[in-house]
């Protein structure tokens, strides 16, 4: 479920560096949070970054598209829940074929991949759930810091889906052998 | 999945997908009314309170996945308890998962995931141009007053389908249930 390859010239073969990489991650995506902090001023540098971030989170931890930690989870079904899961040559998002360390997923890969997402998407249910009560709050009581808390909210919850099911997997697999 | 849907006293059997399918339809046919409603009663205010009650209770009580009530069995089965004051009787047994059941709920809230981030940056962008173009008209045109309107409709749906789109998609692609012998 990893990828074998180095990242930055460092091996994420080890669970210690890839739960390491984790929290550093989380750490930089709540401080960036904070660029959605009710403000008086525009803020031309929170928004580039607010852009890149979201743009580079599928390279950073994989998952989504080709080259990161985590490999894809896979090309495109357009038919759901269909038992064949063995399609992933090309990454449509990259446009190229998959490399071999993206390779297609096994079936215990396929399944740990579609365990996780039940857990990411059971939190992701509740803290949906509880900002939507945070935002309707806000709402009735300072319907002014609607508009500035709401991005805050929102880039929180949008980060949460895009980045935990990967966050799950580089915690929770084992060791694996370092690449020759 | 359970065979049969029991609502009020009712027992419905639920074996054909057919009838499966018809009832998610209807489900999310009535969700689509009330929140039409609601926008035309006071444009998503209180009422729209009503129609998300309405929808969590869709949820529970018809597609299930939470508790002992619905369709699709408990999620997780040891969770369920704290979801059902009183817990009917017999009914445990009939909660078990086995691996089938656990990899379909799997597969479909991996792809309820995918829906639902798409749904979310939809509605981040959204609050994000709100946020820092405050321009009277914004980047597409629309004043605050919409963007607020916009974000709150789109917040609704996804908080909605969040909670029922895994359960819908188990409900709509399970084959028929063969009658026990």
């Amino acid at each position: 479920m990893i990828s074998t390859k180095k990242l930055f010239g460092l091996s994420i073969a080890a669970r210690s560096t890839r739960r390491t990489l984790v929290v550093a991650y989380w750490c930089f995506v709540a401080v960036f949070s904070c660029a959605f902090l009710p403000r008086g001023n525009f803020n031309w540098f929170g928004v580039l970054l607010a852009v890149q971030l979201l743009i580079q989170i599928p390279i950073w931890l994989g998952g989504v598209r080709a080259g990161g930690m985590v490999k894809p989870f896979r090309g495109i079904h357009w038919v759901p829940l269909q038992e064949r899961e063995h399609v992933q040559s090309v990454s449509l998002l990259s446009g190229s074929p998959a490399r071999g360390e993206d390779a297609s997923l096994d079936e215990r890969e396929t399944s740990l991949r579609d365990r996780v997402h039940f857990v990411a998407y059971t939190v992701s249910r509740w803290f949906a759930l509880l900002l939507f009560g945070l935002y309707c709050l806000l709402a009735v009581f300072h319907p002014a810091w609607l508009g500035q808390a709401g991005p805050f909210f929102l880039f929180l919850l949008t980060v949460t889906l895009w980045s935990l099911p990967q966050s799950l997997i580089l915690w929770t697999e084992p060791d694996m052998e370092e690449p020759q | 999945m359970k065979d049969e849907l029991a609502m009020a006293g009712l027992h419905l059997d639920m074996r054909s997908r057919f009838r499966r399918r018809i009832l998610v339809v209807l489900i999310y046919a009535g969700l689509a009314a009330l929140f039409t409603g609601s926008w035309y009663a006071d444009r998503w205010g209180l009422s729209a309170a009503f129609a998300l009650v309405a929808g969590l209770l869709a949820s529970r009580s018809l597609l299930g996945g939470f508790d002992y009530h619905g369709l699709v069995r408990p999620f997780n089965p040891a969770m369920a308890w704290r979801h059902s004051w009183p817990v009917p009787k017999g009914v445990e047994l009939e909660c078990h998962n086995d691996e089938r059941d656990i990899r379909f709920r799997d597969r479909a809230h991996y792809y309820s995931h995918r829906v639902l981030s798409f749904l979310f940056l939809i509605v981040w962008v959204l609050a994000f141009e709100r946020r820092f173009f405050p321009n009277p008209h914004g980047l597409i045109g629309f004043v605050s007053a919409h963007y607020d309107i916009l974000i709150y409709g789109f917040l609704l749906i996804t908080i909605i389908l969040s909670q029922t789109l895994p359960q819908a998609l188990i409900v709509w692609h399970e084959p028929d249930i063969e009658p026990e012998e």
